[in-house]
């Protein structure tokens, strides 16, 4: 802390070589902060799936959303060992306003699925709903999003479709609470899906009997029109976001070069500060300053630079997400504290990794060579 | 008078490319407390060198330095960065001060070692800076003054910590008459008032005259030493 004064007055000593370090680490920090908040929503959504729930999807589909399986199932599936209920939800991805903004939508049978994934309606009441074939109750998160409020007519791009919203709701499933829950009869007549689900919820009464009531499931299932693959509600929602787990393996890629390439950023910079300055290096040196503290000079110098840049990237970070909202209408967009944390230390990291370096290097010098005195 | 720095059979090599080059050869100098001691010789005789191994920014490559009887060629870098700050202050040709600190920031450097309060810090770096005749400078930084006002400041930072040996490498090279005349005077208010222990390299007659005591080198070699100091080469 004694340098701090010192380091304060050399980081504005060459303002052009600070400004561009401090905007490359605050890029990369937006990166990360990016990719980091994309994290945070995949493990939201994964840890609010149920323990003992089940998702039933039609069998070899690789995309969950095209998957249909017959309502009649249910009443086989309840007749399997430990099925305390089960219901069927209509999926369906519609564009607000443009492509841009994607929102799932689940026809559901309101009595059934609300004994499955309880919900609190936060605003408007269910009754509303149900009086209406077209009401719609939108999760909090998607109506914070888009301001929707009860009482208001929203119209989607595909299919014509039109809702009235008549409540606002939380769960503990983030999967709803992005999303909007209709009538199934609404959204299957506007589909042309009557009698088909895209899924089927499955409650059972143990977690411990996940595994078995699934098998015996699609063996009860195997000869009907449409078999059935059941699993785990969270293998399900990983099959679900499976085509984003592959944007999520580039960013994660995309991650590593751009925290390496920061380190080599800092880096230049550090030995270009250090080459222009190996004097007063020199001058230190003789003044009585040891090795380490050159070092802490430089370091420090460098993991101030570093902290800047990660505070202006995760402020730009955390304005684009307050804009984006959602990651493909499914996955929240949100930076965590510890996350944001994450990022700051990744930031200082690279101030630090990247110094050590060269500050070696400056602090090795003997002082007589940084002050080029020889005679 | 008790002497203060002993110089013993000091040699100094550099390897230059393959070459071996011997820049000092068995170097005796014994210094006693409160000398002023200029060191004079053409360029290229080892009189740099010899003043760096003396205040312990440079190594030699057999002999040693003693002060007060302590073999200061033997300390670690730690150490002897320590003993630096507590036992010599530096004065060079080309001044070295920081260009992004103020004077009497410049001047609280070393200080920033010491265990002492930010406030006693000022306090002793603005009373340097008053020993030096620069207070109305104290704010300003280096660009901001002329060459003989840095090299004022330079000798305020040596001061600072109030050694006991200033080395100082050719403190009015780079300053007009009337500068250089100005750091001579202060260099010997140091000595006759403070007594300060001075080392001082120079190619100037006139300002080795302001010293009690006149060594001289050529081709890394002790060839001639006068002045009033009671020890002399052995």
């Amino acid at each position: 802390m004694r340098f701090l004064p010192l380091i304060l007055k050399s980081i504005r000593r060459n303002r052009r070589r600070t400004l561009l370090t401090v905007g490359g680490i605050g890029l990369s920090v937006f990166v990360i902060a990016a990719l980091l908040s994309v994290e945070a929503g995949f493990a939201s959504l994964f840890n609010s799936t149920g323990e003992s729930v089940l998702n039933v999807y039609e069998k070899g589909l690789a995309c969950p959303i095209t998957s249909r399986v017959f309502d009649s199932y249910v009443s086989t599936i309840t007749s399997v060992p430990n099925v305390v209920g089960a219901t069927g939800v209509l999926r369906g991805i519609y564009s607000y306003q443009s492509k841009d903004h994607l929102v799932t939508v689940s026809g559901v049978d309101f009595d059934a699925f609300r004994k499955l994934k309880p919900i609190v309606i936060r605003d408007g009441n269910g009754a509303d709903f149900v009086a209406r074939g077209d009401g719609a109750l939108v999760g909090r998160r998607l109506a914070a999003d888009y301001g929707w409020h009860v009482g208001q007519t929203v119209s989607f791009v595909e299919d014509r479709l039109t809702i009235q919203v008549t409540g606002i709701f939380s769960s503990d499933d983030k999967t709803y609470e992005g999303g909007v829950l209709l009538h199934k009869d609404y959204l299957s007549k506007i589909k042309r899906d009557e009698g088909r689900s895209t899924y089927l919820i499955v409650a059972v009464s143990d977690p411990g009997a996940v595994a078995s009531a699934s098998r015996s499931i699609d063996s009860a299932l195997a000869t009907f029109p449409k078999p059935t693959t059941t699993q785990s509600e969270r293998a399900a929602k990983q099959l679900e976001l499976m085509a984003l787990a592959e944007i999520r393996r580039m960013l994660a890629v995309m991650l590593v070069a751009t925290i390496i390439v920061s380190i080599f950023g800092a880096a230049n910079s550090v030995s270009m500060s250090v080459r222009d300055r190996t004097r007063e290096v020199g001058i230190l040196r003789s003044l009585g300053l040891r090795r380490s503290h050159i070092m802490q000079l430089l370091i420090g110098e460098s993991a101030l630079v570093a902290a800047i840049g990660g505070a202006i990237g995760l402020a730009a970070a955390a304005a684009l997400l307050a804009s984006a909202k959602s990651l493909g209408g499914m996955i929240p967009l949100v930076l965590p504290p510890a996350y944001a944390a994450g990022g700051m230390g990744i930031a200082i990291g690279i101030g630090v990794i990247g110094a050590v370096v060269p500050s070696v290097n400056a602090a090795r010098l003997r002082v007589v060579e940084s002050l080029r005195l020889v005679d | 008078m008790d002497s203060l720095l002993s110089v013993e059979q000091v040699s100094k090599t550099y390897a230059r490319g393959e070459q071996d080059v011997r820049v000092l050869t068995d170097i005796n100098l014994d210094v006693d407390a409160g000398d002023y001691v200029a060191l004079m010789g053409p360029s290229g005789s080892g009189k740099t060198t010899l003043l760096n191994i003396i205040g312990g920014i440079d190594s030699p490559t057999s002999g040693r330095v003693l002060m007060d009887g302590a073999d200061v060629s033997q300390l670690d870098d730690a150490a002897l960065a320590a003993w630096r700050t507590a036992n010599v202050g530096f004065v060079f040709q080309q001044y070295n001060l920081l260009p992004v600190l103020t004077a009497v920031e410049n001047v609280e450097l070393p200080l920033l070692l010491l265990d002492m309060a930010k406030q006693e810090r000022r306090r002793r770096a603005l009373t340097a800076l008053e020993v030096v005749g620069l207070t109305h400078r104290a704010h300003h930084y280096p660009r901001q003054m002329s060459g003989g006002e840095e090299q004022r400041t330079s000798v305020a930072r040596a001061l600072v910590t109030d050694p006991r040996l200033i080395i100082a490498d050719e403190p009015t090279g780079n300053l007009d008459a009337v500068a250089a005349s100005n750091v001579l005077d202060l260099l010997h208010t140091l000595n006759e008032t403070f007594r300060k222990t001075i080392l001082m390299v120079t190619h100037d007659p006139s300002a080795a005259g302001r010293a009690n005591r006149t060594v001289r080198l050529n081709k890394g070699t002790l060839v001639a030493d006068a002045g009033t100091s009671t020890r002399r080469p052995r």
